[in-house]
């Protein structure tokens, strides 16, 4: 794709009419939940596919099912460090909602929007996304790429 | 009074299994309530059921709008002060999700606290619910063929609170390769097949767990299509094909809507004007009766959308050729002898199904390079499995079928369930 570095982050087809946008800006769509990566092409021809910046199609099941074991293993890894010893976090049934979402509402995306950064070298976003993972997210990846975040007006 | 609880999602496979369980309960003396996981139309779903099963029986139901109108609870309210129900996970070093957070050079502290309260205050609503049904319902065991809901999860976990058993009925194959990844959430198993069985003794069930009981299943080979063809306005001599799409009714599974999207333009473009006819049939998952975005784009004279809660093997009965994402059709469509050929695509696992490869008839095809398939779809051949790799194929995948195995299943939960004290 081409060499844009200003790039759009909106979370719903309305953000089109509230928005003012920059001059040539990339608009992708991505939503506060899963799936993250959404597709309103349709809607707007300005808005563009994840597709073109190597975005490849979202595996999730690779990560809730195939991963279960290692996300599994890397949450009791993590909880053991830091001595939380909540008598929920060991039970099985817990457990098991935790890391299935762990697995595809987390390492999941972390690891597209890693690859997203690290192709793309953004130099601004703009979001307003509200979710925890996703504003965070981009927030790390914005630091550790010296990329601006910027608040959507 | 004893109650079985079932955790039931609308599919029609699930429900036929459910009713069929419930009727032999009744006639124990076991009554039955039902608790819709995913679904508004649950009612509806089962009455429709019961008429095509030709069953009798007064409903019990917790209807969906209570599981998912929940308000967030305070987590200390609910959740267990104890440790003692629980073993502790096992702990690891190292591992690729470990690599990931490296790669970025992100430290996932901050966020994984979020999520894990997050995650707290979900679960901890969910219980919440749990402990309302059992104590309205004073179940005296669970049955459930899908655990990935997180009231499922709620409910195992209020089960092993009160000493409830929980049974496990396949969904579909069941236990197939990916999920044989995960922990086992409930005591008892009812397996249909070798494959199974062999799959749960590989995922730590103790035989005495396991009761391989065969499917509780309609037998669909007796039943009659002849007006099916009839119905769906296809004549003597047409050549038949059927496309098995994927569940793509919900936008979680939008890269699927992609696949189904891509394999009948595919179609369209090199069959437009053919005399072979589509029967296309939406993924049963699929709620909604209709997909206007699907059928408006791709109906024409030569292919049409079915309804998709005729049952599958039906349309198999009179179809001369099988296309279908992967997925477990392939046991019907051996059984009946229906040649076939399975799609793949990106989004595919290679390793989330069981080994079908080695059976001779098996044939793969990329979603991508498809060339082949129409061509031999375009030579319509009528050639069928050879009843020998048919055999073959059935005694390790196929479950045994019919009615009476529900009668096996609600004997064997009736032995085992726990007296109805103190259930609630």
């Amino acid at each position: 794709m081409g060499q844009e570095k200003h790039f759009y982050l909106i979370q719903r087809e309305s953000d089109l009419k509230s928005i003012k946008f920059d001059r040539s800006p990339v608009i992708l769509p991505l939503a506060d939940t899963l799936p993250y990566f959404t597709n309103l092409q349709h809607i707007d021809e300005r808005i563009s596919q994840w597709e073109d910046f190597g975005i490849a199609t979202v595996k999730l099941s690779h990560y809730s099912c195939r991963l279960y074991p290692h996300v599994s293993e890397h949450f009791n890894n993590w909880l053991s460090l830091r001595n939380l010893n909540e008598p929920i976090y060991q039970s099985p049934h817990f457990q098991f909602m935790m890391i299935r979402n762990l697995g595809r509402d987390f390492f999941a995306f972390l690891e597209i929007m890693g690859n997203f950064f690290k192709e793309n070298k953004p130099e601004v976003i703009y979001s307003n996304h509200q979710s925890d993972i996703v504003n965070e997210t981009l927030t790390a990846l914005c630091e550790l790429h010296s990329c601006d975040k910027l608040p959507l007006k | 009074m004893k109650t079985v609880l079932f955790l039931t999602f609308d599919f029609p496979g699930t429900i036929r299994r459910f009713l069929l369980i419930a009727d032999y309960l009744k006639k124990l003396g076991v009554q039955s309530h039902f608790v819709s996981l995913d679904s508004h139309e649950l009612e509806k779903s089962m009455l429709r059921e019961m008429d095509y099963l030709e069953l009798e029986m007064e409903l019990s139901l917790t209807p969906f709008k209570e599981i998912i109108d929940l308000k967030q609870v305070a987590t200390d309210e609910v959740l267990p002060k104890s440790n003692s129900l629980f073993n502790p996970g096992t702990v690891c070093q190292s591992g690729s999700l470990q690599d990931v957070e490296n790669s970025l050079k992100l430290n996932p502290d901050k966020l994984f606290s979020k999520y894990l309260s997050q995650q707290k205050k979900i679960f901890a609503t969910y219980l919440q619910k749990a402990q309302e049904i059992f104590a309205k319902v004073k179940p005296t065991a669970v049955v459930s063929d899908y655990e990935e809901y997180h009231f499922s999860c709620a409910c195992f976990h209020q089960a092993e609170l009160l000493n409830v058993p929980t049974f496990s009925i396949q969904h579909g194959i069941g236990y197939a390769e990916q999920y044989s990844l995960f922990p086992m959430l409930e005591k008892y198993y009812f397996s249909f097949s070798d494959y199974n069985s062999k799959t749960l003794r590989r995922m730590g069930i103790p035989d005495s767990n396991i009761f391989q009981t065969g499917a509780p299943d309609p037998d669909f080979k007796v039943k009659t299509s002849s007006n099916l063809r009839e119905k769906l306005n296809l004549q003597t001599g047409d050549y038949v094909v059927l496309i098995a799409l994927k569940a793509c009714g919900s936008p979680n599974y939008n890269a699927y809507r992609l696949d189904n999207i891509q394999l009948l333009e595919d179609l369209k473009l090199n069959f437009g004007s053919d005399s072979i006819k589509f029967l296309v049939r939406r993924h049963p998952a699929d709620f909604n009766s209709n997909d206007p975005e699907l059928e408006d784009k791709f109906t024409s004279s030569n292919m049409q959308f079915v309804d998709h809660r005729i049952p599958i093997e039906e349309l198999m009965l009179i179809s001369d050729y099988c296309v279908m994402f992967r997925s477990t059709c392939i046991l019907e469509c051996v059984s009946l002898q229906l040649p076939f050929t399975m799609i793949e695509s990106s989004l595919d696992d290679g390793n989330k199904w069981p080994n079908w490869e080695k059976h001779p008839f098996f044939e793969l095809c990329d979603l991508n390079h498809t060339t082949d398939l129409f061509q031999k779809l375009k030579r319509q051949e009528k050639s069928r499995i050879h009843p020998e790799s048919s055999l073959a194929f059935t005694k390790e995948f196929q479950p045994s079928i019919g009615r009476e195995n529900a009668s096996k299943i609600a004997q064997k939960i009736t032995a085992l369930m726990r007296n109805p004290i103190n259930a609630g």
